[in-house]
């Protein structure tokens, strides 16, 4: 035999074993790619909370429920009589982290299942007439930027330690201290106490949704300051004590944290319950494993090994049939209502040459096609919706009449012709498109270079890495157009404006998130947030377009899919677990 | 000997301090703020300055880089900016895995890796050995993200035999050794292909060949045992590179390993994980070498009577002094 003859028979068997590897694989098997263009986590970065009152609610966001697409989930999950003994959920972070003050991240789990709140967000960006007390008894307005809040005086932790309003105003405070909760620092001027279960919130301006942004937050998980203060690392990580429904059995730095039901939860009230989703118990244990590559988490999903993961929209194929609009045999798929918003950002500094210049921006706008950048992203139509103004339905204060007119246009004609009023002939001038190589798949940059090129527009490609991302997109001498998501803290578009446009919220001279110099856009933020009417918001986004100050692009949100034994998923902008409903029958795939 | 390990645990710390004023200037330079990455988007630049004086990163460079000093020496790398978990108690947590993973791994490498380039060498050139060539050279070209895919959609998905991921009992560790050891395998066979053919074609092989001896006494005894010294070297940095963390292999079976820990510190700008994850490495690294070299001595007679040979001068010389 020549060598010849062994390199084939090797060749061969390589090739057998990869088929043999990769069979069966092909219907089922994940892709590789994690195209996912949302932060990977299967939590808002508002942190709502939980529960609702059960039964599915599809479409509904309360104030704006019109504007959102039926197809999507904005809240769901109810009380089950039995409880399911264990169930498996994915995450995408080794950072596995119990802690009432661990960050906002895919490693941080259970954090709503393990520490209360005072209320309860039934949907993202829900108002606070709508949120439901949890670990306050109900709350009074006292002025526009004043509430008191008064707490249940029966509230106990796993160890037994009473909660009262000194650790509520420690708690917070904590939070914020230790870099956690940016949000309390920027709402809220103070906090006072009045007796034991009563406190007073004195925020610091008139924002909508801005009180129920701070008292259902996420990273306001209240514990017992003494209990917290005289705790090792090793127990805060391993045995905390909780104040919600459950608590830590089991904690596997870097690997899994086990949740198990409290028996001795404090609110014994059911109809107090009602709503609360982190604080049903659907489930007598939650294990939460770290499972970080995308196609890992498929895999894990068709082996049986997890119950319910999030995965990229890239592999909702595996799982979903975007033509009948149906979840695959042997699946339950959530697709949430989109919460972030994907938009492309001018520099508007004197710094830039795309700032200088509005003809330019607008031939720049014109020229891109929203519905190709989001295909590009891997998304769908059954994962996002493409965005008619800067926002997305979700929020409150959104309007309907932008969904009724043109949103630019993709019309490389029209952006030809711009592109020659700003002055330029095509392939005069060159942009700086800055992206996170972490956010976005190259194939998104290159849609984009390849439409801004076919007008004319030449395109210098810098796309770095997430870290060296958030740096480069506070300096103005860097880029020329930037693709990057955006959320709102409170849920209202009002919030969205002042966060991104405000220059009171960044550094001196940087003005804006795109260093917009604007006065006319400090007023109208201004009167925005004082009266967050209709007319006032749509001159808002006028004036945005008016000067092409962004583009929104296409919003989304991140997918979980479930075995088909979970009938309804426990969700509120996040996944409740324990608000999940599961089949009689159901067998965890942990067991 | 002692002596000879004392002295290389001494030369320990100037490297560790070189390493340690490395990495800590590196970090200062490499552009990303960490405060950013920790507070988001959100978080108003008043807010950025307030946690940037928490964290202590307004103070000086001097005085930081002393504060770390101090911490180092105490094994204390300070707290995650991120997760705000003790960097050491996760070094500590995680290192037993990754011992485990590494040991595992390099024992299966050299357990298939030694025999198979002692069998190339004794058939150099003929069938076996070309074979054993071609593999060795796809094994070593093969990705390992690759055939770890491959191997969970073959072992987990299809033969449904083993976990995809994750960390538990011993089936939990079957398919990151295996992927961890192809590599490995590869090259430790070829580096013992290569010692042995030297060895065998030196005189005193011939010598023992023509007394009579069996082929298995002439290999194993006299050609292996001389051959050893770069096949140590060879798996002495395979361990060591496992030790650092297989990232790739841990990000693909969700390893909790100590790679997977420090790549987040680096993606997030995470300075106390990146800062106490290196100084671990270097020391790993270190002492494995000097381990590889005590090997050598015990492999060696020649190496083993340089020591030997330095402590008789030396008690000589203090003899005649007398």
């Amino acid at each position: 035999m020549n060598l010849k003859k062994i390199l084939v028979l090797l060749l061969s068997l390589a090739m057998v074993f990869s088929l043999a590897a990769c069979s069966g694989g092909t219907d089922e098997g994940g892709s590789t790619d994690d195209g996912n263009t949302t932060p990977d986590a299967t939590e808002p970065d508002d942190g709502g909370s939980t529960p609702d009152d059960g039964g599915e609610q599809e479409g509904t966001t309360g104030a704006d429920s019109h504007l959102v697409s039926t197809e999507f989930i904005t809240q769901s999950g109810a009380n089950q009589d039995g409880q399911v003994d264990n169930v498996v959920i994915a995450m995408s972070s080794t950072s596995v982290n119990v802690g009432p003050f661990a960050p906002n991240s895919p490693g941080s789990v259970g954090k709503s299942a393990l520490y209360g709140k005072l209320f309860f967000q039934p949907y993202s960006g829900a108002p606070i007439e709508e949120c439901i007390p949890w670990l306050a008894s109900g709350y009074e307005q006292i002025d526009e930027v004043t509430y008191r809040v008064t707490l249940y005086d029966y509230i106990t932790d796993s160890k037994g330690n009473q909660i009262t309003a000194d650790d509520v105003i420690w708690s917070g405070q904590t939070s914020l201290e230790i870099g956690q909760f940016v949000d309390y620092g920027a709402g809220v001027e103070s906090v006072e106490k009045e007796d034991d279960y009563t406190l007073v919130f004195h925020m610091t301006n008139t924002s909508p949704n801005l009180f129920a942004s701070i008292v259902c937050n996420g990273n306001f998980c209240i514990v017992d300051q003494e209990w917290y203060e005289g705790a090792s690392d090793e127990e805060k990580s391993t045995d905390p004590a909780t104040t919600s429904a459950y608590t830590v059995k089991e904690f596997v730095s870097g690997s899994r944290a086990v949740l198990e039901a409290r028996d001795d939860y404090w609110q014994t009230d059911a109809a107090l319950n009602e709503g609360i989703l982190p604080a049903y118990q659907n489930v007598k244990t939650v294990t939460y494993t770290a499972i970080t590559e995308a196609s890992m988490r498929v895999i894990a999903l068709q082996n049986g090994e997890v119950d319910i993961s999030p995965i990229s929209s890239t592999d909702l194929g595996n799982f979903y049939d975007s033509a009948t609009g149906e979840s695959l045999e042997g699946w339950t798929v959530l697709r949430p209502a989109p919460t972030y918003v994907q938009a492309i950002f001018p520099n508007m500094s004197d710094q830039s040459i795309v700032g200088q210049n509005l003809d330019l921006r607008k031939a720049i706008f014109h020229a891109l096609d929203a519905e190709s950048i989001m295909m590009a992203a891997g998304e769908s139509t059954a994962t996002s919706i493409l965005l008619n103004a800067f926002g997305n339905p979700l929020y409150q204060g959104y309007q309907s009449v932008w969904d009724e007119g043109d949103y630019w246009e993709y019309d490389p004609e029209l952006a030809s012709e711009y592109l020659a009023s700003a002055g330029f002939e095509p392939g005069e001038v060159t942009v700086r498109l800055l992206t996170s190589s972490g956010l976005y798949t190259d194939s998104v940059r290159s849609v984009i270079i390849s439409q801004l090129n076919a007008v004319g527009i030449n395109v210098e490609n810098i796309s770095v890495e997430q870290a060296l991302f958030s740096t480069y997109k506070n300096d103005k001498t860097v880029w020329d157009l930037m693709m990057d998501l955006k959320g709102s803290a409170t849920g209202h578009i009002a919030n969205l404006y002042s966060y991104n446009f405000d220059a009171d919220n960044y550094a001196e001279g940087q003005d804006g998130v795109n260093f917009w110099k604007d006065q006319g856009v400090y007023d109208l933020i201004d009167k925005v947030n004082d009266d967050p009417s209709d007319a006032n918001i749509q001159e808002f986004e006028q004036y945005l377009r008016d000067n092409a100050a962004i583009m929104g692009l296409y919003g989304n949100s991140v997918i979980n899919v479930a075995q088909d034994g979970v009938t309804e998923f426990g969700y509120n902008g996040m996944l409740e677990p324990a608000a999940c409903v599961y089949a009689d029958d159901y067998v965890s795939a942990g067991d | 000997m002692l002596r000879f390990i004392g002295r290389r645990l001494l030369q320990m710390i100037p490297i560790l301090l070189v390493v340690a004023v490395i990495i800590f200037t590196l970090m200062e330079l490499v552009p990303g703020d960490p405060v950013r990455i920790m507070l988001g988007d959100f978080a108003t630049e008043a807010q950025v300055e307030e946690e940037r004086e928490r964290l202590g990163l307004n103070r000086p460079f001097l005085e930081r880089f002393w504060e770390f000093i101090k911490g180092a020496v105490q094994l204390d790398f300070g707290v995650s900016y991120i997760t705000k978990t003790s960097v050491s108690d996760e070094l500590i947590e995680r290192f037993p895995r990754t011992l485990k993973l590494a040991l595992l791994s390099i024992c299966v490498s050299a357990l298939f890796g030694i025999p198979i380039g002692i069998l190339c060498a004794i058939k150099a050139n003929k069938l076996p050995d070309r074979i054993a060539l071609v593999l060795t050279l796809l094994c070593n070209s093969m990705p390992s993200f690759w055939l770890a895919l491959l191997l969970v959609l073959l072992f987990s998905v299809n033969l449904n035999w083993l976990p995809s991921g994750g960390i538990g009992g011993a089936q939990y560790y079957v398919l990151p050794v295996i992927s961890s050891s192809i590599g490995s395998i590869a090259g430790i066979a070829r580096q013992t292909r290569a010692s042995m053919l030297e060895v065998i074609r030196a005189d005193y092989i011939t010598t023992a060949k023509s007394k009579g001896l069996s082929q298995k006494a002439v290999i194993l005894k006299h050609a292996l045992g001389n051959a050893l010294i770069p096949i140590i070297t060879v798996i002495g940095g395979q361990f060591s590179f496992l030790m650092g963390g297989t990232t790739i292999v841990e990000s693909v079976y969700s390893f909790p390993g100590l790679g997977l820990y420090i790549i987040s510190g680096i993606n997030n700008r995470d300075y106390p994980i990146v800062r106490g994850g290196v100084l671990y490495i270097a020391f790993t690294f270190s002492f494995i070498m000097l381990l590889i070299d005590i090997i050598y001595a015990f492999v060696d007679p020649r190496i083993r009577s340089q020591y030997s040979g330095k402590k008789k001068k030396k008690s000589k010389e203090a003899e005649a002094a007398a």
